[in-house]
């Protein structure tokens, strides 16, 4: 272990702009990604295929999920909400692959998912309540609140970023670490626990941005079993 | 610390990318999909109820007709019975006139066959009558078959009512007096003076029967007057029988 | 300087052990609890799981937070250069 995991390995230089590692990773996950779907998607019918019927289920879970935690249609919420949970958990299990780094063990993903998040909360809540009505959410339940609530959105921001930085930077790092000291096939456990763990960050991170949305939505839509699952901030 | 700002700016381009390529290509078609299997769904769902609706009605009328068919059947039923019961009833009506009918007959004709035998018993229980009679008076002396009757005729004739002595008397020609046997002088005599009363000429003309056996008769085309012993023998048989009957 | 590196090392092991006692606490306390659920309403054991699963993630978050603040130290030292 001589190079720090926080550390981007330069992949090539693109004029003076230098591109890492994670970002071809990415660009190989989406191309993946889309391939797939457009292939899998081409020829749709109202009998299933076996296929098909795998990616039905998909969206009608992710649409039961955004559903049971907005408590109104998942529509609006289905592509950002669904592309970031295919896309976090493609990019954990990516890690199967020999040689291949997950791109969420780098900050500079994470950071991007999470600021994605973070602006689409905002966007989603002025558009449901307008900027003026938007902006009053932070003085409730009184003007108090309002520097709670605004150091809230930050380091719910970050929080959400660290924790899948480091559940998948600290899964990596562990099979690093085993295979260097035990040998080639001693971490295959831990990669297994990588793939739940991974499944379960990929989960989390959807539902969390989910909750976001929902409260940035308005108190009217809020459940109180929505800040259960608000976690650690 | 070290965080790479191209890294992350290629990140969220990389992000939003993908957003748009997902959507484009997975989430539009197959929310399409499912859109169009739950109307597919719907629709089928809707026609199948409305097909079952057509079937329970279907049933329904398939029930009424069933149930008109068993209560006409009922109704047949019924009628029949009712036609059997009356038609029995006649027939046992029938059959008892016509037993009653054929035991009057046949008592009828046992009492006539009794009737007839004892007719014909009497009938020839007069007829041996007569012959003992007739055997009996053979041996009396001739006198014995008239004497007495003129005196009775007599009297019969003065008994009857005056219409009918005129009613005799007025029987001309056809008016005679019948006896046994050829009278003699002083018998005619008798005869005569008893007839006296409806004998308008004197002397009418006098027939034998030996048939009487004993008397004197007074025999006209209005009537006789009966005085015979062969009439009174009759006469008793006739009221032996009525007795008898009684 | 030594001294720094020293002290780095130390926070970064006390980060990790003093921030792996929380969350071991609490994941016990949490799957016990979920078993009770689970022999109690067996019926109920797929939502159970999976609401455990993600409560376990968000306790294991605690002591990731500390495995990053100990990488931090290792790896990302500002003071050590």
């Amino acid at each position: 272990m001589n190079a720090s995991p926080l550390l981007n390995q330069v992949a090539f230089t693109l004029g003076p702009v230098a591109v890492s590692v994670p970002v071809v990773v990415t660009w190989g996950i989406m191309a993946a990604l889309a391939v797939g779907s457009g292939v899998l998607t081409r020829a749709l019918h109202l009998r299933a295929s076996r296929a098909q019927m795998a990616l039905e289920l998909i969206v009608t879970s992710i649409d039961s999920q955004i559903e049971a935690t907005v408590q109104s249609d998942a529509a609006p919420f289905r592509v950002l909400v669904g592309t970031l949970f295919l896309f976090v958990l493609a990019a954990n299990w990516i890690a199967v692959i020999p040689g291949v780094e997950p791109p969420t063990a780098h900050l500079e993903t994470d950071a991007a998912l999470a600021a994605t998040v973070f602006v689409a909360t905002i966007g989603y809540g002025i558009r449901a309540n307008g900027l003026w009505g938007y902006l009053r959410t932070f003085a409730e339940p009184s003007w108090v609140m309002v520097p709670l609530n605004l150091v809230e959105q930050i380091t719910r921001t970050l929080s959400l970023m660290v924790r899948l930085f480091g559940n998948v930077m600290s899964g990596v790092f562990v099979v690093g670490i085993v295979l260097s000291l035990a040998g080639l096939l001693v971490p295959i456990p831990l990669m297994a626990l990588d793939l739940l763990t991974g499944a379960v960050q990929a989960y989390i991170f959807a539902i969390l941005a989910t909750v976001f949305i929902a409260a940035a939505l308005g108190e009217n839509r809020q459940k109180p079993a929505d800040t259960v699952l608000k976690g650690p901030v | 610390m070290h965080f790479d700002w191209a890294t992350f700016a290629f990140q969220l381009v990389n992000i939003l990318v993908l957003m748009w390529l997902l959507g484009r290509y997975f989430f539009r078609p197959v929310t399409k999909i499912i859109a169009e299997r739950q109307s597919e769904v719907d629709r089928l769902l809707k026609a199948a109820e409305a097909s079952q609706a057509e079937a329970e009605t279907a049933r329904g009328a398939v029930q009424a007709a069933r149930e008109a068919i068993a209560a006409e059947r009922l109704k047949v039923i019924e009628t029949a019975v009712g036609e059997a019961e009356a038609r029995r009833a006649a027939m046992l009506a029938k059959a008892a006139d016509e037993a009653a009918a054929a035991v009057a007959n046949a008592q009828q004709a046992v009492t006539e066959r009794l009737e007839g035998e004892q007719r014909e018993q009497m009938g020839r229980a007069v007829d041996l009558a007569i012959l003992i009679t007739h055997k009996l008076l053979d041996e009396l002396p001739a006198e014995a078959r008239v004497t007495g009757y003129p005196e009775r005729l007599s009297q019969v004739l003065n008994a009857l009512s005056q219409e009918r002595r005129a009613e005799l008397a007025g029987s001309d020609g056809t008016l005679r007096i019948v006896a046994p046997r050829p009278l003699t002088k002083p018998e005619t005599a008798l005869a005569m003076a008893a007839v006296g009363a409806v004998a308008q000429n004197g002397a009418l003309p006098v027939e034998v029967d030996a048939g009487l056996l004993a008397g004197l008769e007074l025999r006209s085309s209005q009537g006789v007057i009966h005085n015979s012993l062969r009439y009174d023998l009759g006469r008793i048989a006739e009221a032996l029988v009525s007795h008898e009957k009684r | 300087m030594d001294y720094l590196k020293l002290a780095s090392i130390l926070g970064a092991a006390m980060a990790v052990s003093f921030g792996a006692i929380g969350p071991a606490l609490a994941e016990g306390r949490a799957v016990a609890a979920a078993m009770e659920a689970i022999a109690r309403q067996p019926e109920a054991a797929g939502t159970l799981s999976r609401t455990l699963f993600v409560g376990l993630a968000m306790i294991e978050t605690m002591a990731i937070y500390c495995l990053v603040i100990a990488l931090l130290l290792l790896f990302a030292n500002p003071y050590v250069q």
